[in-house]
């Protein structure tokens, strides 16, 4: 009983699912100054950007704070996750062993307890790179926000209630969070 | 979608808005698509349906049906008499019709022969099923025949419950209604034609064996385009091979064909690619067959020989990722090939080797990048809800899709269907899986639209279509497809997740 218990308590929820663009220049300057305006780019260059552009997915494990940051991107990109307990510029710092790599599958993924880097709300910054020095980076427009508080995982079971919440097409966190576009 | 009428809205019930625009018919043959009713040896009705759905929309797309077309021409070359009804036009002709109301599909079937053969695939099975019943209420003398890929592994349950039934051809029917017909209506003969089921006097049903396959499709004639109105098709495929070798678990086009796969000539492939150019003004064309790219010197040795016959068309294709190269993708596009298909089912590289699919996450990725570097349009087929799925899995998959659909890959999820031709099926039904299969009306309101997908979520079924919902929930074992796996934890929490992603 306690086993299936701890189970259930792990499904893991997804908070978002965001798609980084390209930094236009220095991601880097970015993670603690505003945002850079948009430039204008023609199709074909956008095409072929689009495959070096990353795709983020944040789960939850059920109502632990325990939240996987899962990246897919090109074989070899690095990637670097920073966070704030106030998203105020300035104010980020990397998140504990928050590096990592893209494999050959696609994927690279880092978790962090988020009870550990705020009280209230956790702004995250993912900064990537095709290089490990990162001389050139391409980051996340804006920060996405997570509530440290734990979500409210729906018990098995509870049909009526997963009914409802497709009805009203309740989305909890948009998957066009922090206003990335995808 | 909005379910308070009782008709579907089909938005895409427009007369001849293809992408082709043929619909040029050979010359003197203005009325070659007259019915020949009850003065012909059988009568083939074709019900299988595409339709897609767009967003709230459902959008609905002809295909000349291929299948009984080459049937067609058969029994045509070995002099019998043919009425072809294609239940797939009466949007086009009837924009208003309900196609799912049993009464229309009566009337537009109308008048038939002695002898009348179904043919669908496993999502218009139970309709079918419905339509033929009434058709026999009707006229309890016809001779009810069922084939295609739907009735394909339940052939003697649906016998031994649907009495209205009399014969269930399987395999190719092109070697086996030629002899059929020949005996019929004398069901006394029966157990001397392979590749049927029927029921004996005694009311046991009989299994004559499979038929052999042909080997060699180019002793089949051309489809008989010439019976059809290829004006109101919007677009048009080829089918170049029979069958696949690859052993995936979920799919039932390997057990159909017995895992192996015959093929056609390149010089015959591209016979018929010529006849729908000069004679019907097909521009694009869709090889349909799993297998088309089985080779990279095969499909070099095709693209050769499409540049040196002249024929300027364009083409798409399925492609496997563990088979395709960078130059013949480059070949291909050369000898226009705008778009590549490619069945890449799940993230997860575990349930990739539970499926067999025979290629890791790894291979759909780089061929994929590849792929879109090469073609105007690449799109990806996956399938979300495998029994054996956790959500860490499917989260996977989720990822994948998004970063394929942000890279500008056309990204077609699909839930998982049980059919029961498939080697999924059969360990369900062995018990390997922990789990149920329930029926979940209001999660496929309009089932028999896309059978296999959720097209909608917890709207009221339409009265209309309740007895369908009942008479697919008292014949599980005919109709699994139907029936979602462990619908609380394994389907909805995905969807819902689907839905937040943009996928459903």
């Amino acid at each position: 009983m306690k086993k299936k218990s701890i189970k259930k308590r792990l499904i893991p929820t997804l908070l978002a699912t965001v798609y980084t663009l390209p930094a236009l220049a220095g991601g880097d300057d970015q993670i603690n100054n505003g945002q850079q305006p948009m430039q204008e780019t023609s199709k074909t260059t956008i095409s072929s950007e689009a495959i070096k552009q990353e795709v983020i997915q944040l789960l939850r494990k059920g109502e632990t704070d325990l939240v996987t940051l899962n990246l897919a991107g090109q074989p070899g990109t690095y990637f670097r996750v920073h966070y704030s307990p106030t998203g105020e510029d300035g104010s980020y710092a990397l998140v504990p062993e928050g590096e990592g790599v893209v494999g050959d599958n696609g994927f690279g993924a880092i978790s962090f307890e988020l009870k550990k880097l705020g009280k209230d709300e956790v702004y995250l910054k993912v900064t990537t790179s095709d290089t490990a020095d990162f001389l050139k980076t391409r980051m996340t427009p804006k920060p996405m926000i997570l509530e440290v508080e734990p979500v409210q995982v729906k018990e098995r079971g509870v049909i009526e209630e997963l009914r409802d919440s497709l009805r009203q097409k309740e989305v909890r966190t948009p998957s066009a969070v922090a206003g990335v576009r995808g | 979608m909005n379910h308070e009428s009782n008709t579907i809205p089909i938005v895409g019930a427009r007369p001849g808005n293809g992408e082709n625009r043929a619909g040029a018919r050979p010359a003197g043959d203005s009325e070659g698509q007259a019915r020949l009713g009850s003065k012909a040896h059988i009568t083939l009705v074709n019900m299988n349906l595409l339709y897609i759905r767009l967003d709230d929309r459902i959008d609905y797309e002809a295909h000349p049906p291929l299948g009984l077309l080459y049937l067609t021409s058969v029994l045509e070359q070995k002099g019998f008499s043919v009425d072809l009804v294609d239940y797939q036009i009466l949007p086009r002709i009837r924009r208003d019709a309900d196609p799912f109301d049993l009464d229309t599909a009566l009337r537009y079937i109308g008048e038939t022969a002695g002898i009348v053969g179904f043919s669908c695939m496993a999502n218009l099975l139970p309709f079918t099923i419905l339509v033929a019943e009434r058709l026999k209420q009707l006229h309890p003398e016809k001779t009810i025949l069922l084939g295609g890929v739907g009735p394909f592994g339940v052939e003697p349950l649906i016998l031994e419950r649907f009495s209205w039934i009399d014969i269930v051809v399987q395999g190719e029917a092109e070697n086996t209604l030629p002899h059929l017909l020949k005996v019929l209506p004398d069901m006394g003969g029966l157990s001397r034609i392979p590749g049927i089921f029927y029921r004996r006097a005694d009311g046991s049903v009989h299994h004559t064996g499979r038929v052999h396959r042909i080997c060699d499709l180019d002793t089949l004639p051309l489809p008989a385009y010439h019976r059809i109105d290829m004006g109101a098709y919007d677009a048009f495929g080829i089918v170049t091979s029979r069958g696949c070798p690859y052993a995936c678990r979920f799919c039932s086009v390997a057990p159909v064909w017995d895992r192996s796969t015959t093929y056609r000539s390149h010089d015959n492939i591209i016979a018929e690619i010529r006849l729908l150019h000069e004679t019907y003004g097909v521009t694009t064309i869709l090889f349909q067959d799993e297998f088309f790219y089985s080779s990279e010197a095969k499909i070099l040795d095709f693209c050769d020989s499409l540049q040196a016959s002249g024929l300027q068309v364009r083409w798409k294709c399925y492609g496997r990722v563990n088979l395709v190269t960078e130059r013949a993708m480059k070949r291909m596009a050369q000898t226009g090939c705008t778009q590549l298909r490619f069945g890449i089912e799940s993230g997860s590289d575990r349930v990739l080797k539970k499926v067999v699919k025979g290629f890791s996450v790894r291979d759909s990725l780089e061929s994929v990048t590849i792929a879109l570097g090469i073609f105007d349009s690449v799109e990806t087929f996956f399938i979300w809800g495998f029994p054996f799925e956790d959500m860490d899995e499917f989260y996977e998959t989720a990822l994948q899709m998004a970063r394929f659909r942000q890279m500008g890959v056309t990204v077609l999820p699909s839930l998982f269907s049980m059919l029961p031709q498939t080697d999924i099926y059969r360990e369900y039904h062995k018990g390997s899986y922990d789990g149920a299969l329930t029926l979940v009306p209001e999660l496929v309101p309009i089932y028999v639209v896309t059978g296999h997908e959720i097209v909608d979520t917890w709207n009221a079924v339409p009265d209309n279509y309740r007895p369908y919902y009942d008479f697919i929930g008292a014949h599980a074992d005919i109709f699994p497809g139907f029936f979602l796996f462990n619908h609380e934890t394994n389907v909805l929490p995905k969807y819902k997740a689907l839905r937040e992603m943009g996928f459903a």
